[in-house]
């Protein structure tokens, strides 16, 4: 029998016999799954991964079209490239001698690591789209306001992250694409008023570009960023939860439910439909009567096993799937060894850094500094400055939203628009050319 | 300042409070706790300043005058400069883009920059493009032996404009 006590009666088959349930129990010792209410709860509660996300969710956000499932993809390519990235440190050494052969033995003689590469490179080009494609999600569906200001600024954070972890990537291989990149990256920062030649002599760690540099960078890639990044990751769902799950629009779920007034005057939610367990937030200092619950029905709720973790499953098979497929057939941009004396002539950043490439092609300061800071902080302000509140939330493109959807809606068209220039209208020395007329681009 | 006591309650006047012992304790272990930090994240901030700059030499051997024929401007690649001479004067110019610091063609009559177009004339002074000033000017000194070398660590026009305000073609005797 599952879970039957062993005493010192039980013969020894018998001890054997239960052996592997008793493991199995002894590592989940509450019963999971879908038999009851119960088991569809404690799956999430009593695990410390899944429990990041409370246990239950509402239906509305749990539609496909209202996240697109954005934030959780972005999610899984860091995991990804954490995964990824640990196996590629194995081969790479970070030598200004070594690294670009480094690269051209993972083509050849390592087993997988062709497609290991690739799939680092591809999924981090794919993160920051879908970081991107997130950020405006969460804005074209007013999930900023109150109490989520600050994860929105968190998610500010992570999309820096995001861009400095894969800027310090791709300088890594030591090619051309690398040593243009940092020579340029690096003397944007210099325009930085007052400091910015120091700014750019700690990161590069000398004058000119070479060793120092190199090891530097390859620091903050491999452990200082992916390690800021992971903690803001928590923060960002550990701050979703407590605030309450996804922003919901709300009249589309039926008010009050388990909500209280408590002591402190918080919103919590108690919990759900079944009887005889209730949480009471003693350490928390929010302590409640702590009375079984009624039993309830939930109109809008469902657990989140299985309908959310499912969902979440099916989203990172079809990921990897295509990673999978993508990795296998595309190679990962390899560009010549690093030459001092000659650039690549045009020499180009990733897609993501072309609109930013146009922009300091017209003034360094304004095109790198300026009007990033600028962009950047009205972005981190947004959810202090725009009031639509509780009306706009929790809807794709609400009437009342009207103005702060334009605005970023123009910033989303204006980034499109400038990397598009780079990409397609930018020939040899930077200038304008029609797409058509492109030299070839990209050995190898 | 005047304290109002509580028992006096007024809503004319705006009650003063005294700042407590222990109010005053708790800002003033604030301030040391904020003092504290700084200094040590400034200290720490100095441990990823590196003493010595081990980057490589900045001074190059170029050859001999006669090495170079006359009123060609060659690059000289590991330098990252251009060697122009002119009877028997040599100019220095350097070919690292003052714009963001990508290296510069040395092309015919002009220079030209692939990462963001910018363009200087023959003497290094900005035509067209985004670059804010002109292209650095180095020295050149003859060697005991009879060699040139060239500084690039120094600067013989730091002015800040697009045009410099003159040419350095040094005189080698
Ligand atoms: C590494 C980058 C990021 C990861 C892994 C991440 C992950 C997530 C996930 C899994 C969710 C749940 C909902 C969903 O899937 O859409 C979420 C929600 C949210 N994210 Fe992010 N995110 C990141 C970056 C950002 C950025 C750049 C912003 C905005 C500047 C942002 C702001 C938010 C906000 C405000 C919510 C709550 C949305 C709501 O209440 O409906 N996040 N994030
Ligand atoms: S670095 Fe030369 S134009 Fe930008």
């Amino acid at each position: 029998m599952p879970g039957q006590r062993v005493d010192y009666e039980t013969s020894f088959w018998e001890v054997l016999v239960n052996l592997p349930q008793n493991v199995v129990k002894s590592i989940w010792p509450t019963e999971m799954g879908s038999k009851n209410d119960r088991t569809r709860v404690q799956t999430t509660f009593n695990n410390l991964f899944l429990h990041f996300q409370s246990s239950t969710c509402t239906t509305e956000t749990l539609r496909f079209t209202y996240t697109m499932g954005f934030g959780l993809i972005s999610f899984y390519l860091f995991i990804i490239l954490t995964i990824t990235g640990i196996l590629l440190m194995f081969y790479y050494v970070p030598s200004v001698e070594q690294a670009y052969a480094r690269m051209l033995d993972l083509r050849s003689s390592v087993l997988f690591g062709d497609y290991l590469r690739n799939m680092h490179r591809w999924a981090a080009h794919a993160m920051v789209l879908f970081v991107f494609l997130h950020m405006a999600r969460v804005f074209f569906t007013g999930c900023y306001y109150k109490p989520k200001e600050f994860n929105w600024v968190v998610g500010i954070g992570l999309f820096l992250l995001t861009l400095f972890l894969s800027f310090t990537g791709y300088l890594l291989p030591w090619d051309q694409l690398a040593l243009w990149a940092i020579q340029v990256g690096t003397s944007i920062a210099s325009y930085t008023p007052v400091i910015g030649p120091q700014i750019r002599y700690v990161l590069i760690g000398s004058t000119t570009l070479g060793q120092e540099a190199l090891i530097r960078f390859y620091t903050l890639h491999v452990i200082v960023l992916p390690l800021a990044a992971a903690v803001l990751i928590a923060v960002h769902f550990w701050r979703i939860h407590k605030d309450g799950g996804l922003t919901h629009h709300p009249r589309n779920v039926t008010p009050d439910l388990g909500m209280k007034k408590t002591v402190t005057g918080f919103h919590r939610r108690k919990d759900l439909s079944f009887p005889g367990t209730t949480k009471t937030y003693g350490l928390l200092g929010i302590a409640d009567a702590s009375r079984p619950t009624v039993q309830r029905q939930l109109k809008d709720r469902v657990f989140s096993w299985p309908d959310l973790i499912l969902r979440e499953v099916i989203v990172f098979a079809v990921l990897f799937a295509v990673l999978t497929v993508v990795s296998l057939l595309i190679q990962a941009p390899l560009e010549e060894p690093a030459n001092p004396a000659h650039p690549t002539n045009p020499s180009k950043a990733p897609w993501y850094f072309l609109g930013l490439q146009e922009l300091v092609s017209y003034d360094a300061f304004w095109g790198g500094i300026g009007i990033p800071g600028i962009v950047m902080t009205l972005l981190a302000l947004t959810p202090y400055l725009d009031r639509a509140g509780i009306v706009g939330k929790g809807v794709w493109f609400h009437r009342r939203r009207l103005l702060v959807n334009s605005l970023f809606g123009a910033f989303v068209l204006l980034n499109i628009f400038f990397i598009v220039l780079g990409t397609y209208f930018r020939g040899p020395n930077w200038e304008f050319i029609l797409p058509w007329n492109l030299p070839p681009l990209g050995k190898g | 300042m005047s304290t109002y006591s509580s028992s006096h309650p007024t809503n004319r006047v705006p009650r003063v409070r005294k700042t407590t012992r222990r109010e005053f304790l708790n800002f003033v272990t604030g301030l040391v706790g904020l003092g504290v930090a700084g200094g040590t994240a400034l200290l720490m901030g100095a441990f990823f300043w590196p003493a010595v700059d081990v980057g490589p030499s900045k001074k190059f051997k170029i050859g001999r005058l006669e090495d170079y024929p006359d009123d060609v401007r060659v690059f000289f690649a590991e330098a990252k400069a251009t060697i122009w001479r002119r009877g028997d004067t040599i100019g220095v110019i350097s070919n690292i883009c003052t714009h963001l610091g990508c290296t510069v063609a040395t092309r015919e009559g002009d220079f030209k920059c692939p990462c963001h177009g910018s363009q200087y004339d023959a003497f290094g002074n900005v035509i067209a493009g985004p670059a804010p000033r002109h292209l650095a000017w180095h020295p050149v000194y003859k060697l005991p032996n009879g060699e040139l070398e060239i500084d690039t660590s120094v600067d013989l026009d730091p002015s800040k404009t697009k045009k410099a305000k003159s040419t350095h073609f040094i005189k080698i005797i």
